[in-house]
């Protein structure tokens, strides 16, 4: 039988190993893994857990209070919840360091993914100008993808920027706040889609609405940020699952991937692993699928050309979305009543048109609902008693725009090995384009005239520009195209230094769009195992 | 940790003090314990915040609901980041996610917009008051401080 070896469990990883399987390969699976820990009273909704659970300040801030986002937290406006922070937990064996970038790594079964807001947003024609393919090569894998995974969203106003998709199911009902910015845009619609280029539409989520398998449908528990305890939230875990089933699969965690080796003509034999006890082993593979995320996949393969004698290889290119976070309080929300109990991600997106397709800016609008108000409160310009009861009666009316940028390759955003021995370590470094920060100005200007027509009130000052890293949502390090050098990939993601390897994760995209690129990860690693394998 | 059962006094003490300025009720055993629990392991006072004027606004702070609220004014202009801010936001984020409390952080008002404008505008007036106040008062017990070397960034 025909085999192969992957690397990583995420979003790219086992939509690969599922399509490849289908094809009739046998698919081995290496991956640290961590395990998720067990949902805490899956039953319990946000509020009712703190109400009916002894160990809730645990759950909530952590055992050693890392949930509380003390002053100064570097203008996040919320924490990460402490259970889950097995997502990025360091690995003792993945050395970095990062300039410029603050890269967040993640080792957990499920990878990255395993944070995920679930935002289904595919890339346009027009957003695939510098790739090698087109929507139509990609359209059938975000199909097949949707069927997988379950998504929930709607054919609107963004449809234009979000190509349709087959697989969607009818989207959760709108909260009321975000029910109210959809009533006000249909109002001014036809406005802000003339003088401001900003249009408005359903967020397409990987969300389950009816039970699947084992997972259930979204009964609006509220605790979508700390891990949905009905498993509606698509994470790969949950696709790993249907294929740790499949004869052909095997799944190999706990060992770390140090690098592969090459023989004669160019081709991987085989993989050098590392196990938790330390102790190493070689596997021989015939062929080879990187999809541990770039920043992992990048560090194997620079080991890997080190190894083969390479001098000093580096991988330029690196790309990830810059987003800034642009608070709202809609005037007409003001002393509502909130939902706490309620979906918590982002049911709207905002949409700003450019002229140039690839420059389009992508929004996400969140409605405040359950949430840890501390971040919140702290940041209002009063003392803090003050600041709880303003929050308390503007509650139902606040809001986050969370605005994403697109980003290009660019020589210098490189990533190279550093050091030599057990002390060597990836270098990371990213520097912004110059043009940056006028784009954002600009499309910051327009996201506020938008509000203000939907009827909300922007508080200077409150813009937050997060750090390049924040979004996870790295890119481009050896990118596919139609020709290229030796550290570049074909577009069918095979490698053009070893040509039994393949780049199945972010690491091939040639161009970042502003937008979420999980179901793109996905549906690129579908089409490489159907066109390749 | 081992603390001593006075330190653990005091930081009760001072977390009562704390939720009765910000929500008007006693905490609750749960609650006291966690925020001992915060102190014992060393995450609330940090060098960068722990000077003897953090530690003079906070004893100020402890001596009642006005006291802390006048404190707290002049700490988020001048002090944002320092000793007392961080233990109101932490006695903050224990009390909403506390069984006996957390209803009086998260529980929505409801009412009409003109009376929240108002109410707004009276909390910034309030604020603003406490505030020139609080300059005062702070200013001098500043200047001692760093006369002393113990004012906030003093080598």
């Amino acid at each position: 039988m025909k085999s192969l070896a992957l690397v990583g469990s995420g979003a790219s990883a086992v939509h690969f190993a599922q399509s490849a399987l289908e094809r009739g390969w046998s698919v081995t699976m290496f991956d640290v893994g961590r395990a998720r820990p067990d949902h805490l009273r899956p039953e319990l909704s946000f509020s009712g857990l703190k109400d009916a659970h002894a160990g809730a300040s645990e759950y909530f801030l952590g055992r050693d209070f890392s949930g509380v986002l003390f002053p100064g937290a570097k203008g996040e406006y919320y924490g990460f919840p402490p259970h889950r922070e097995f997502v990025f937990a360091p690995h003792r064996l993945f050395r970095s360091r990062a300039q410029g970038i603050d890269p967040l790594m993640s080792f957990a079964r499920g990878g990255l993914a395993e944070a995920w807001t679930g935002a289904v947003f595919p890339f346009s024609q027009g957003e695939l100008a510098d790739w090698p393919i087109g929507h139509a090569e990609l359209a059938p894998h975000y199909d097949e993808v949707a069927r997988r995974i379950g998504v929930a969203g709607a054919i609107d106003d963004l449809a234009a920027f979000v190509p349709p998709h087959a697989h969607m199911d009818a989207p959760l009902e709108l909260d009321p706040h975000s029910q109210r910015l959809s009533e006000r845009y249909a109002k001014v619609r036809e406005r802000l889609n003339r003088e401001l280029g900003v249009y408005m539409g359903r967020t397409r989520a990987a969300l389950l609405v009816a039970p699947r398998g084992e997972r259930k449908a979204c009964d609006r528990k509220g605790r979508c940020l700390w891990g949905c305890p009905n498993d509606a939230i698509y994470s790969p875990l949950y696709t790993l699952r249907e294929l740790q089933a499949h004869a052909n699969f095997r799944y190999v965690p706990g060992v770390f991937v140090r690098r592969f080796e090459a023989g004669e003509g160019g081709r991987v034999r085989a993989l050098e692993l590392e196990r938790e006890d330390g102790v190493r082993e070689i596997r021989a593979v015939e062929r080879l699928v990187l999809a541990a995320g770039t920043l992992s996949s990048s560090r194997i393969f620079l080991e890997s050309l080190a190894h083969a004698g390479a001098s000093a290889p580096a991988l330029e290119g690196l790309m990830d979305n810059r987003q800034v976070l642009l608070p709202f309080v809609n005037l007409a929300m003001l002393r509502r009543s909130a939902e706490l109990d309620s979906y918590q991600y982002h049911q709207l997106a905002l949409g700003l048109s450019a002229q140039d397709p690839r420059e389009y800016v992508h929004g996400l609008v969140t409605t405040l609902k359950a949430a840890l108000l501390h971040p919140i409160v702290q940041s209002l310009p009063l003392d803090l008693r003050a600041a709880l009861d303003v929050t308390r009666h503007a509650h139902a009316a606040l809001g986050l725009v969370n605005v994403n940028f697109h980003d290009t390759r660019r020589a210098g955003n490189r990533l190279e090995l550093e050091g030599s021995g057990e002390q060597r370590q990836l270098s990371i470094r990213y520097a912004p384009d110059a043009g940056e920060k006028p784009r954002i100005q600009a499309a910051l200007r327009r996201v506020k005239r938008a509000l203000r027509a939907l009827g909300c009130f922007v508080p200077p000052g409150m813009a937050h520009v997060r750090p390049m890293g924040a979004s996870v949502h790295y890119a481009g390090s050896v990118p596919m195209s139609a020709s290229g050098g030796e550290l570049t990939t074909t577009p069918g993601c095979r490698s053009r230094a070893f040509e039994n390897l393949w780049f199945a994760d972010g690491a091939s995209f040639p161009f970042l769009p502003a937008k979420n690129l999980s179901f793109t990860l996905m549906a690129n690693a579908a089409r490489i195992a159907a066109e390749e394998f | 940790m081992i603390e001593s059962s006075a330190a653990t006094a005091a930081w009760e003490r001072e977390c009562a003090a704390w939720c009765r300025y910000l929500v008007d009720q006693e905490p609750s055993a749960a609650l006291l314990a966690r925020y001992a629990d915060a102190h014992a392991q060393r995450i609330v006072a940090t060098p960068a915040c722990d000077s003897g004027f953090d530690r003079a606004l906070v004893g100020f702070a402890r001596r009642g609901s006005f006291c802390a609220r006048l404190a707290d004014a002049h700490a988020r202009l001048f002090r944002p980041a320092g000793l007392l801010r961080r233990k109101l936001v932490l006695t903050l984020a224990l009390l909403e996610c506390d069984a006996a409390h957390h209803r009086r952080v998260d529980l929505v008002s409801r009412g009409s917009r003109a009376g929240f404008l108002l109410r707004c505008l009276a909390w910034a007036a309030g604020f603003a008051l406490l505030s020139l106040a609080g300059l005062a008062l702070f200013l001098p017990l500043r200047a001692w401080c760093s006369l002393r070397g113990e004012a906030p960034g003093s080598a």
